[in-house]
């Protein structure tokens, strides 16, 4: 496998998250636009997997290979949340989102053949970089969500259990940057004897982390959880005060969830730009 | 619009911040190695039961819950992140001029501010955890199982930061060794003596388009480009109680006793033919509190990803 072959397998990878977004809308079944849109993240994770075998190294040290996984991860969450939740509107999203990285890697090519230096042989180097790559996909999943909730709040107050849904995938992808930290700790105690050396890209990564940690302490009992109206009361007032605070209460959630993924941002590629970042990061390649 | 609590816990953080500053300004930056082991261990024991008590006494002192309650939470972890940003924004350099050195930001581990508001978050955290673990419930395990593991991970590398020692020791080839240098400089004696029976730089198989090199005399050379594959120090550990061979590389640190051995370096203009390997050689008697901090956060994580939707049943979900 080689870069050479990346448009063939990014074509038809786009081609069947393009049906199956089609099929998802029109069809009142999930299984055959599911299908569809999974087949092309299929295609992508065969290309992933043959990179892996002709590199002989995991393809996860550039930025071009990790937006091969962070594509995979995306399309992958986007057909799940589609499978448990029925959004006719997530695997649209999920392509958009897909192609997009596809196309940077098309057409913004950081592609570098090198083998594995030594630090990075190491048996936390593969799962770091997965459960990043993988939350960043879930919390980018949540923001667009999150977005589209603040738009559609002009005609319609989100409900609680849409609420609900964000609190969960924040709590999921909170967990799985957790994940990432506490291997990247532990693998940097065994390669250079520090657990943490505040590295630009590691503060970066505490602030999202920290970010995200706000949120769900934001989130969390009666200053944050939306109470149902209470069903025996008189409607009238209480429903009017219900929707105020609810409002409230979701702006506040939207507004944290967009400047966390702000964050994220800079953690994941801004800290390359950054002067304080320049030459001294062990995370940039 | 924010409630009266957010605000005065956003005070507080203000208010910490501003007096972290106005030490900054009239002592410079918190010392190194200011706690030593075994004041560090003491300090350590008498901050986490005067948590203990704090949490025991919030029934009759209810302000005290003021420390802990979800204003301070959300308060000291978003002022602690905006600290993180203007860390992460700052290029960090040890000796930095003019008026951002000097309120500390260029040196942001060492800044009063920093390490104040720290403490704030680290107090929150660790109240929480004693009131995790002694009304245990079901629903709250990965929430309490998340503050102990984080409130361990903070106070060992808080009270713990003056009690790593570090030693890199440059050993030369068939030369005895046992003292190293600091970060500072100073000469570190070791328990031990290191002796470098060879240095050697495995490299991957020459493969792939050729490098043009030009040489210093203007000539252009191609060679084919090389990687290192492995950095290996093969040395010799003598202590009282005899000696023993060993491989020391990358990722794969040695144990002495205490004492953890890592592949450092090498002299780098001579690649290859390198005559020293530099080892470090690190002392850290929190290391077991530290990993057993991780460790948990990791297992508290999985259970947080496992009960993420809540203990409500599938069935019940909205659809």
């Amino acid at each position: 496998m080689s870069w050479d072959l990346f448009v063939w397998f990014a074509a038809f990878a786009a081609l069947c998250w393009v049906l199956g977004s089609v099929v998802s809308i029109f069809s009142k079944k999930t299984g055959p636009g599911a299908a569809l849109f999974l087949l092309g993240t299929a295609a992508l994770l065969v290309f992933i997997v043959g990179m892996w075998v002709t590199l002989k190294r995991p393809p996860m040290r550039t930025m071009g290979e990790t937006r091969l996984w962070y594509s995979f991860f995306l399309s992958l969450i986007g057909a799940v949340i589609y499978l448990s939740w029925r959004y006719k509107w997530i695997l649209p999203y999920g392509t958009v989102m897909a192609v997009v990285f596809l196309c940077i890697n098309l057409f913004k090519p950081e592609i570098h053949d090198r083998p594995l230096m030594p630090a990075l042989q190491s048996p936390w180097f593969v799962p770091h970089v997965i459960v990043y790559m993988f939350a960043y996909a879930l919390l980018g999943a949540v923001t667009l969500y999150a977005i589209w909730l603040w738009i559609r709040m002009k005609k319609q107050t989100p409900l609680p259990e849409e609420m609900r849904r964000c609190d969960i995938l924040v709590r999921i992808g909170w967990a799985f940057l957790t994940f990432g930290m506490v291997m990247g700790a532990l693998w940097a105690k065994e390669a250079w004897g520090d657990w943490w050396s505040w590295d630009p890209k590691e503060t970066w990564a505490l602030a999202t982390w920290l970010g995200y940690l706000g949120y769900l302490h934001l989130r969390r009992g009666p200053a944050g959880v939306i109470h149902a109206p209470d069903p025996s009361g008189p409607a009238g007032d209480n429903a009017l005060s219900f929707d105020v605070v609810s409002r409230r209460n979701a702006l506040r959630a939207f507004l944290a969830l967009i400047l966390c993924f702000l964050l994220l941002q800079m953690c994941w590629w801004g800290v390359n730009y950054l002067p304080s970042a320049r030459g001294i990061s062990v995370h940039t390649y | 619009m924010l409630p009266w609590g957010y605000k005065r816990a956003f005070i507080c953080c203000a208010l910490l911040f501003l007096l972290g500053t106005v030490f900054q300004l009239l002592w410079g930056g918190i010392p190194p190695r200011l706690l030593q082991y075994p004041w560090s261990a003491v300090a350590a024991l008498v901050y986490t039961y005067g948590l203990v008590l704090i949490f025991t006494l919030s029934d009759r002192f209810p302000r005290l819950r003021r420390l802990y309650d979800r204003y301070a939470s959300v308060a000291s972890v978003v002022s602690f992140t905006a600290l993180c940003v203007l860390f992460g924004l700052v290029p960090q350099v040890p000796d930095g001029k003019g008026v951002v050195a000097a309120l500390g930001w260029t040196d942001m581990r060492s800044s009063w501010a920093f390490n104040f508001l720290a403490l704030y978050l680290m107090t929150g955290i660790g109240i929480s955890a004693v009131s995790g673990l002694l009304h245990l419930k079901s629903g709250r395990l990965a929430s309490t199982l998340s503050h102990v593991a984080v409130y361990l991970v903070l106070a060992g590398s808080f009270f713990g930061s003056g009690d790593k020692v570090e030693a890199l020791v440059t050993a030369e080839r068939g030369q005895p060794v046992a003292v190293g240098e600091d970060e500072a400089g100073a000469l570190v004696e070791l328990p031990f003596m290191l002796v470098l029976n060879d240095f050697t730089i495995e490299e991957y198989p020459v493969t792939g388009p050729v490098d043009t090199v030009r040489m210093e005399d203007g000539r252009v050379v191609t060679m084919p480009p090389r990687f290192p594959k492995r950095y290996l120090s093969d040395v010799t550990l003598r202590t009282g109680k005899g000696e023993r061979k060993v491989d020391i590389s990358v990722n794969h640190p040695v144990r002495q006793g205490p004492w953890r051995i890592y592949q450092y370096g090498y002299d780098m203009s001579q690649g290859k033919e390198s005559r020293y390997s530099e080892l470090l050689c690190v002392k850290d008697g929190w290391y077991p509190v530290i990993a057993a901090g991780l460790w948990l956060l990791l297992a508290a994580g999985i259970l947080m990803f496992l009960t993420a939707g809540g203990r409500r049943k599938k069935e019940d979900l909205p659809r």
